[in-house]
């Protein structure tokens, strides 16, 4: 569903030298897999996330969405189209604390051109009790670290969105939680058909991956998974 | 549809104690305004309704400002006297319906005791006192409606205008003394909203016959009230006058502006001291206009401060989707919320404000002052939410344009 041609992610340093963070030749990524990317850090990880997601425009290179070059796309509909088609999960979850986690996740449903909210809402509600998710609590800061990160992976996935990016979604998780969190993002793979790509170095998550791509100093190394799985073709 | 107010609201909430001291800076530079402007108008208002009854005031030459401070609000002080054939002369004036002298001299438990006729009691009573009569004998007072007095009740005026006692050593101003008479209180005036309210009005030939002056009357006669023997009045401070129509008011007044007296009309008197005051006025609007602007731009430097600890939140937001137009608004909607909501508290709070100093104000002159709500104090409020609103698209504008992915990262 992504397609990634002759990507340049590159930036000036503070002395104006331009230095290039990514370079990809090409890339591809279908439904239905769990893709974890790793790498040290400043190899461009988090970078490919955010590229693919619409917040971080190429320097060269397209990257296409069903065959859209997102970047071509206004800003407007470029929101809109991350709205309906991206769930984005990080590894500080970014709840509002002050807002109950039910509110917490239908947030987006105030930011404008959402039609059915009543239906969003029941939504929202089934997919914090599917999760787990005590919707009792006014706070979403008296949750449990799991809990709140589970109610980040409800939040994205209100729009019922094709693709989740997560960015690092178990380094502030106990062994507990995190099993929990990688077991659902891998459910969320091959039991919903979603495209899910991950940043991390949990071994929790990279050994429920079904593709892993390696990067270091913005080049690619795609490498066998731990543990391989079988994909529907 | 956009609605910004659930994480508004949550973003207020973040930092309560930081939230109501904006609100409270707000509302207290607005109070202060709304009290200055609700207050200067009430003091006007008031103390022209406490001329109201003093058409014409005849007085000795020298500051008319004086003479009306005396006359009409009672602040006794050094005294010119009118001369006595000035006196008579008024007395004799046929277009006069009232003629009354307002003589000063003592005082009773810090309230002045004012020598005058019984007409004008009845007149500046509204027509009819309040309760009982006016005074038909020497010993005989009508009390303000304020006065502490009860009809029936006896006391002995002092001499002196009472203010010795508020300095302390009463012994040593040795001019108080009490005058060995009975006074009994046989009336009470209805409110006027003035000086008068706390006074106690006595026969002017009371007064006269206190400081052995001759009375206007024949020698030992109690006779109270005009008419007058001419060669036996003595000098007053001022003669208050109701004249029968505005012709004679006026022409009144013309022949009374002459070498040895001044005539004038209290309302007008005030009108000049007014034009004073507002100089004084727009120079505390202005301190005020600025006071609040002060605070607006301080709170606008704090909460850019306070909004850059929000900026990862915002790019969250953006991250899930949010237009640029959701940030600018919510930033908007915060600012202009925390001045609105302080704007609206400050008009109440300047109301109670303008409402204490006025109570303590009338307690303190007998002036009856009503601080209301008017229109500019709603106008000031309005400005206020017009200029909060105006500033704050400047944090809303320069926090929605930044980029995303730096507070993500």
């Amino acid at each position: 569903m992504f397609t990634i041609e002759n990507l340049v992610l590159s930036y000036r340093d503070d002395g104006g030298k331009p230095f290039t963070v990514l370079e990809l030749p090409a890339l591809q990524l279908g439904r239905e897999s769990l893709v974890v990317v790793t790498g040290p850090s400043g190899s461009g990880k988090s970078s490919l996330l955010y590229a693919l997601c619409g917040l971080l425009k190429p320097t060269a290179g397209a990257v296409r969405h069903e065959g859209q070059d997102i970047y071509a796309l206004s800003e407007a509909r470029r929101d809109r189209w991350r709205r309906e088609t991206v769930g984005l999960i990080f590894q500080d979850f970014h709840l509002i604390p002050e807002l109950s986690p039910l509110a917490n996740v239908t947030l987006a449903t105030h930011f404008g051109g959402t039609a059915d909210r009543r239906a969003l809402a029941l939504r929202g509600r089934a997919l914090l009790d599917v999760l787990g998710v005590p919707t009792d609590r006014r706070h979403a800061s008296a949750l449990s670290r799991g809990e709140q990160q589970r109610t980040a992976i409800a939040r994205a996935l209100l729009f019922d969105p094709p693709a989740i990016l997560a960015d690092e979604p178990t380094a502030s998780l106990d062994a507990e939680a995190s099993t929990l969190v990688a077991d659902r993002l891998l459910s969320l793979s091959r039991d919903e058909g979603r495209l899910v790509l991950a940043v991390s170095h949990d071994p929790i998550l990279i050994s429920r991956a079904d593709r892993l791509l390696h990067l270091e100093r913005g080049h690619l190394k795609e490498t066998e998974p731990t543990m391989r799985k079988e994909i529907p073709a | 549809m956009m609605n910004p107010l659930p994480l508004v609201i949550a973003t207020l909430r973040r930092n309560p104690v930081t939230t109501i001291t904006f609100i409270a800076l707000v509302a207290v530079a607005v109070g202060l305004g709304v009290a200055i402007t609700s207050q200067e108008r009430a003091l006007k208002r008031g103390s022209a309704h406490a001329a109201d009854r003093f058409d014409l005031v005849i007085a000795a030459p020298g500051s008319q400002t004086d003479a009306m401070l005396k006359a009409v609000f009672l602040r006794t002080g050094s005294v010119e006297l009118l001369k006595p054939e000035v006196v008579a002369r008024v007395f004799a004036e046929p277009h006069a319906e009232i003629v009354a002298p307002i003589a000063f001299g003592d005082s009773h438990d810090g309230a002045p005791i004012v020598g005058s006729v019984p007409g004008f009691v009845t007149y500046l009573s509204g027509g009819k006192l309040a309760e009982g009569r006016p005074f038909a004998d020497h010993e005989e007072a009508v009390v303000g409606a304020a006065s502490p007095l009860k009809i029936g009740d006896t006391f002995h005026p002092t001499h002196g205008d009472g203010h010795a006692e508020l300095e302390g050593d009463g012994e040593e101003h040795g001019h108080d003394h009490e005058h060995g008479v009975d006074i009994t209180v046989v009336g009470r005036m209805a409110p006027t909203g003035s000086p008068w309210d706390m006074a106690i009005v006595v026969p002017v030939e009371l007064t006269w016959e206190l400081h052995n002056l001759p009375t206007g009357h024949p020698q030992g006669s109690e006779q109270v009230g005009p008419p007058y023997v001419s060669d036996r009045l003595p000098g007053v401070p001022a003669l208050v006058v109701k004249p029968d129509s505005v012709a004679a008011a006026y022409g009144l007044r013309n022949i009374y502006r002459a070498q040895d007296s001044t005539a004038f009309f209290p309302a007008e008197v005030l009108v000049e001291l007014y034009a004073l005051l507002g100089d004084m006025r727009q120079l505390m609007n202005v301190m005020a206009l600025a006071t609040q602007t002060l605070v607006i731009v301080a709170i606008l430097v704090g909460i850019m401060v306070l909004l850059r600890l929000y900026r990862v939140q915002f790019s969250v937001l953006r991250a899930l989707g949010a237009p640029r137009s959701f940030i600018f608004l919510t930033i908007w909607s915060y600012v202009a919320l925390i001045v609105a909501v302080g704007a609206v508290a400050g008009l109440g709070l300047g109301m109670g404000l303008a409402g204490t100093i006025s109570a303590a104000f009338t307690a303190q002159t007998g002036i009856a002052l009503d601080a209301t709500i008017g229109a500019s104090e709603i106008w000031l409020v309005m400005a206020i939410i017009a200029i909060g609103m105006a500033v704050a698209t400047v944090p809303a504008a320069l926090l929605y344009r930044k980029p995303v992915i730096d507070a993500l990262r």
